[in-house]
């Protein structure tokens, strides 16, 4: 007996410590796993925010329907250089490459609303064919937008009479305007002007 | 337990190991249970915040009225230029207004289809009007033929885009309570239940442009609104002076379906003028165009004249997604007043 006992408390002391030793590290993966376990939420802040894509498409919203309430919208939609045959001072590529490049009001707005902010953006034009087919045109491009993009759009009409911003030219006397006279009236052709946002 | 149970042999271990079975087994009930609760309500939690952070406008109900709106400020369009020209008949005022629209309709109906969204606009009808205008800046604002008090439309139940730019120069002098007495110009709204009298003229004492408003049938004249400069521009229908609200405007709605419009001491006994300018307005009675009489000269740039005009139009408008049918009635008269 007395040889027992004195053995057994060396045996409890080394239970003792992988005791001690398993506690711990089920208490620091118990950590681990909690952290690991958080739900992502809608709520998360991410990039892909069901918060912040509602949020961006109204502010989208919003800036098109000023724009088109002050006639920005269409002053950018008619930024038309004839000669180069290309939205004005866009350069060999045809489109801006940053939304302040365009010199006009509507240029000026997405880049305080939407660059300043750190969100992206791209500008298409939509407008129909002769034969009835819808193309699009780009006016801004900053990329390939992410898969939570949003989008906003507004249609712009245009007139037969309606001035190019170069100077004289009337869209019925262009030569070069992108979006064609699909109507024999004073009606010239209908384009949607599209927003496409979203975070960098 | 064994251990501090004393020196003795150990209490019945037989039985102890039983005791800790049984708990264990709650134990592990208890949590499972609580597990499962958490889970349930984790997902709850998730779920809710989805919900709430889904946009409200789940239809897309924002949008059918972005069309909306664009197809009336289109249609407006459309109709202001169809009347800027100067037309011969309302059969082909209403042609060209028809082509228009029926274009727009087509290219924004293609336009929204990439979308999978349908737009249709469908006219219901045009009303003929006839629209009058002084452009010439310096004459009185007498007829054609030099009438001092004449009557430019009769039968009339709507005026829009009515507006008078008086010179500040040529308006005659008064003050609000010797109105009548004083030569001065007015116009006379002249209804079945009810008379309206709109008089221009400069204020004596604040040397300003003033525009006085007097109920004719009861006598009661109401506050004037006043603006300085060289012009005065006059908005009847929009009930602005100066481009400023004036209050004392907005009698449209008492004039009922029929009225005549009539402008009063144009100039003074002795042939001076009143009042000298530009207006502009358009009735929704079409026969002032068709026979205009003496009142009116022909052609345009030959003050005072009068065209053919649309005066409103009536169209049906549809906008339709897979979740959500939009139709509306709409009528487009811009600048026109209840009256």
């Amino acid at each position: 007996m007395t040889r027992r006992r004195a053995t057994e408390p060396g045996d409890r002391g080394q239970a003792h410590t992988l005791e001690a030793f398993t506690a711990a590290l089920l208490l620091v993966g118990s950590v681990v796993f909690a952290l690991q376990v958080t739900a992502v939420t809608p709520l998360t802040a991410s990039t892909s925010s069901q918060h912040i894509e509602n949020q961006q498409v109204q502010v989208a919203r919003g800036l098109l329907d000023s724009a088109t309430e002050n006639g920005s919208l269409r002053e950018a939609v008619l930024d038309w250089n004839d000669s180069a045959g290309s939205f004005a001072n866009t350069g060999d590529r045809g489109y801006y490459i940053r939304p302040d490049r365009a010199s006009n009001t509507f240029g000026a707005m997405l880049d305080r609303t939407f660059l300043d902010r750190g969100v992206a953006l791209n500008v298409n034009v939509l407008y129909v064919t002769s034969g009835g087919d819808v193309r699009s045109r780009r006016m801004v491009y900053l990329g390939t937008p992410s898969d939570h993009a949003v989008t906003a759009s507004r249609a712009v009409s245009l007139y037969d009479d309606d001035q190019l911003d170069d100077g004289p030219t009337t869209l019925n006397d262009s030569s070069s305007y992108f979006a064609p006279d699909v109507a024999d009236g004073s009606v010239y052709n209908v384009v949607r002007v599209e927003v496409v946002v979203w975070r960098m | 337990m064994a251990d501090v149970s004393g020196g003795g042999r150990s209490v019945s271990p037989p039985e102890d190991a039983a005791d800790r079975a049984q708990l264990l087994l709650v134990a592990g009930l208890v949590i499972a249970v609580t597990l499962v609760v958490l889970a349930l309500t984790l997902n709850t939690v998730i779920y809710t915040e989805n919900l709430a952070t889904r946009s409200s406008d789940v239809a897309g109900g924002d949008d059918s009225i972005r069309f909306l709106d664009a197809s009336e400020d289109a249609v407006a369009e459309i109709v202001a230029r169809a009347n800027r020209d100067h037309n011969e008949s309302h059969a082909a005022l209403r042609a060209n207004v028809s082509v228009d629209v029926d274009a727009w309709r087509n290219a924004t109906g293609r336009s929204y289809a990439t979308n999978g969204v349908v737009t249709n606009l469908s006219n219901r009808g045009l009303i003929n009007g006839t629209r009058m205008l002084q452009t010439d800046g310096s004459r009185k604002f007498t007829d054609a033929a030099g009438t001092s008090t004449w009557t430019l439309a009769d039968d009339v139940s709507g005026t829009r885009q009515f507006r008078i730019n008086a010179t500040n120069a040529s308006l005659a002098n008064s003050t609000q309570t010797t109105l009548e007495s004083d030569e001065v110009f007015y116009v006379q709204l002249n209804g079945a239940s009810a008379a309206w009298e709109v008089y221009v003229y400069k204020d004596l004492l604040a040397s300003t442009i003033n525009v006085t408003v007097k109920n004719a049938t009861s006598g009661v004249k109401r506050t004037p609104c006043s603006t300085g400069g060289d012009y005065a521009a006059v908005n009847v229908t929009a009930g602005t002076v100066g481009g400023e609200s004036c209050p004392a405007l907005s009698f449209a709605s008492d004039l009922g379906s029929s009225y005549a419009i009539t402008y009063n001491d144009t100039e003074t006994g002795v042939g001076d003028p009143t009042i000298t300018g530009t207006y502009h307005l358009i009735v929704d009675d079409g026969s002032v165009a068709r026979s205009p009489g003496a009142s009116f000269n022909d052609g345009p740039g030959n003050s005072p004249w009068a065209d053919p005009a649309i005066y409103a139009v009536e169209y049906d408008a549809v906008y339709e997604t897979g979740r959500l049918r939009y139709s509306a009635s709409v009528r487009v008269a811009p600048g026109e007043t209840n009256g």
